[in-house]
């Protein structure tokens, strides 16, 4: 996870450092390394040649594409709080996108308001930015705690739920009876006649899924989009400041956007991913059944709590970083 | 059971997996291996030249009306790195006959904008105790997290300052991470590094340094 130490030349907040890789993640950081190095090729070309502009989009589309593909902490929240909170497919690809504009917008402004106008160091960028890192870390706990305590007490009432009407058809199946008047009826809660299920029975012993399944809200979108997005990434400050320097700061915040809409597609595509993993695990546990129910909740549950865990380690290993900077 | 190892897969997909990041930095260093008047390596010095980006982040605000930056001006980021790099042992790790060599903090250091506005970051790291090279003496800089791609200088890559007469270095491992040599880097280089191996240690050249 996040790194103890602030890294010594960080740019805007610490990156997350490269452990021990093999594979597929070793491939990702050859393929980021490459372009980022294509990407910045560009950006010194373009001053000479407008014709490079080009060029500089797509390449800045493609780093975009495989910088988003390390799980850095924007896509963990967003695929955890889209398995936690999540069935809606559209929406899910809309928080992506948001996010990712979110980032490249947090980047320039940071960049054009500090460095463009103010002309401020380094180390003030970079405290600037640690300030936002923070921020964003918070966010990560509220959401956590937001989700934990909702999809706690969905989980809770699922089970109680669960229990109640296990115990009250194990007393006594539900069954048609057949009173002397000739009229049939439905009876279940081990009720008399008294407690009969007729064509007018409006109280609805059968949880609605879509009462079940949405519990969204656009207040929690709104915090999962803004902690994911508010943390801007080393590799867009690095572009804009030295476009700035060159007097291009428009094509680096172009540079910039085009990264964000890369950026957004692997997000969005792991957020897909996410839904359609809980959709099989529920499948796998037998579709509509009272299991199922408790299962996928039980997933919620647990992805809450991961994104719980995740910003209070974040903040941690912030804490700890900013202690060593200061000894 | 089996849905709750497939959730965790997940989650492990999600937070588990080994964190990355790839080089945002990129410098080119000079390593010169001091020796003091007994023939033992007293100091690494190094001189490390960053990349056009992370040197127009470096003296961003500095440097009045078009003006380089000056030393002072750029004292307290240096402070501020090398105080840091004191946390991930100056990136600078020698061996001595396969025994760790542990240095103490540097004596100087400073950063410095040159004509062609690449700053320079230069430190003397002394070492705790001062040691005979002997056969088997050699030197590697890198950045564990890889942010930092470091390769030495292409020309003078290590240079040994005081050292007495026979000695001599050399400089073993082509570095793959070279900024013109990234373009041609393959897939496959990346496929077959071995599992659990560290990527920045793994791409590092390595410098030797022999005495008679």
């Amino acid at each position: 996870m996040a790194q103890v130490f602030h890294h010594p030349f960080a740019v805007g907040g610490d990156e997350a450092p490269v452990g021990r890789v093999s594979g597929l993640t070793a491939w990702i950081i050859g393929q980021e390394s490459m372009f980022s190095r294509l990407l910045t090729g560009a950006l010194r070309s373009a001053q000479e040649n407008r014709g490079a502009y080009f060029l500089l989009a797509g390449l800045s589309f493609a780093y975009g594409v495989f910088h988003a593909a390390g799980p850095g902490h924007g896509k963990a929240v967003v695929t955890s709080y889209m398995v936690s909170n999540e069935r809606a497919l559209r929406r899910g690809l809309v928080i992506s996108l948001l996010a990712a504009i979110l980032q490249g917008l947090v980047a320039i402004a940071l960049v054009g308001a500090l460095a463009g106008v103010f002309r401020v160091t380094a180390q003030r960028m970079n405290a600037a930015a640690g300030d936002l890192e923070l921020a964003a870390y918070c966010g990560i706990i509220l959401l956590g705690i937001v989700l934990l305590v909702t999809k706690g007490a969905a989980l809770a009432a699922t089970v109680r739920r669960n229990w109640a009407t296990a115990r009250v058809f194990a007393a006594a199946p539900p069954r048609l009876a057949f009173p002397p008047d000739g009229q049939a009826v439905f009876l279940a809660d081990g009720g008399g006649l008294d407690h009969v299920h007729g064509p007018d029975c409006v109280h609805c012993h059968i949880p609605d899924p879509k009462q079940l399944g949405a519990g969204f809200s656009w207040k929690s979108a709104a915090v999962t989009i803004a902690t994911a997005g508010a943390r801007p990434c080393s590799g867009a400050i690095l572009i804009l400041v030295f476009a700035l320097a060159r007097d291009m700061f428009p094509v680096g915040v172009a540079a910039v956007f085009a990264m964000s809409l890369g950026t957004a597609i692997t997000t969005g595509s792991l957020a897909m991913m996410a839904v359609f993993a809980k959709k099989i695990a529920l499948r796998f546990s037998g579709k509509g059944s009272s299991r199922a129910e408790i299962v996928g909740r039980l997933i919620e549950v647990a992805a809450a709590f991961c994104v719980l865990l995740f910003g209070v380690a974040l903040l941690a290993a912030s804490f700890a970083g900013i202690g060593a900077a200061n000894s | 059971m089996r849905i709750f190892g497939f959730a965790l897969a997940l989650f492990l997909a999600g937070f588990g997996a080994p964190a990355f990041a790839h080089p945002h930095v990129w410098v080119t260093a000079r390593e010169d291996v001091i020796f003091d008047n007994q023939g033992r390596v007293a100091a690494i010095r190094g001189a490390w030249v960053f990349d056009d980006m992370y040197s127009a982040f470096a003296t961003q605000g500095l440097g009045k009306d078009g003006q380089l930056a000056t030393k002072d001006e750029l004292a307290p980021l240096a402070k501020t790195n090398v105080q840091s790099l004191a946390e991930f042992d100056y990136f600078t790790f020698a061996k001595i006959a396969g025994t760790k060599v542990e240095f103490g903090p540097p004596t100087d250091y400073s950063l410095e904008e040159r004509p062609d506005k690449l700053v320079v970051l230069t430190f003397t790291l002394p070492l705790k105790q001062p040691s005979d090279p002997g056969k088997a003496f050699t030197l590697q800089v890198y950045d564990p997290t890889y942010f930092v791609a470091f390769s030495l200088d292409d020309k003078l890559p290590v240079e040994l300052l005081g050292a007495p007469k026979g000695c001599s270095s050399s400089v073993l491992g082509a570095d793959p991470l070279d900024q013109e040599a990234t373009k041609k880097l393959s897939e496959a280089f990346f496929a077959n590094l071995s599992p659990g191996s560290d990527f920045g240690e793994k791409l590092a050249s390595r410098v030797f340094v022999a005495c008679p």
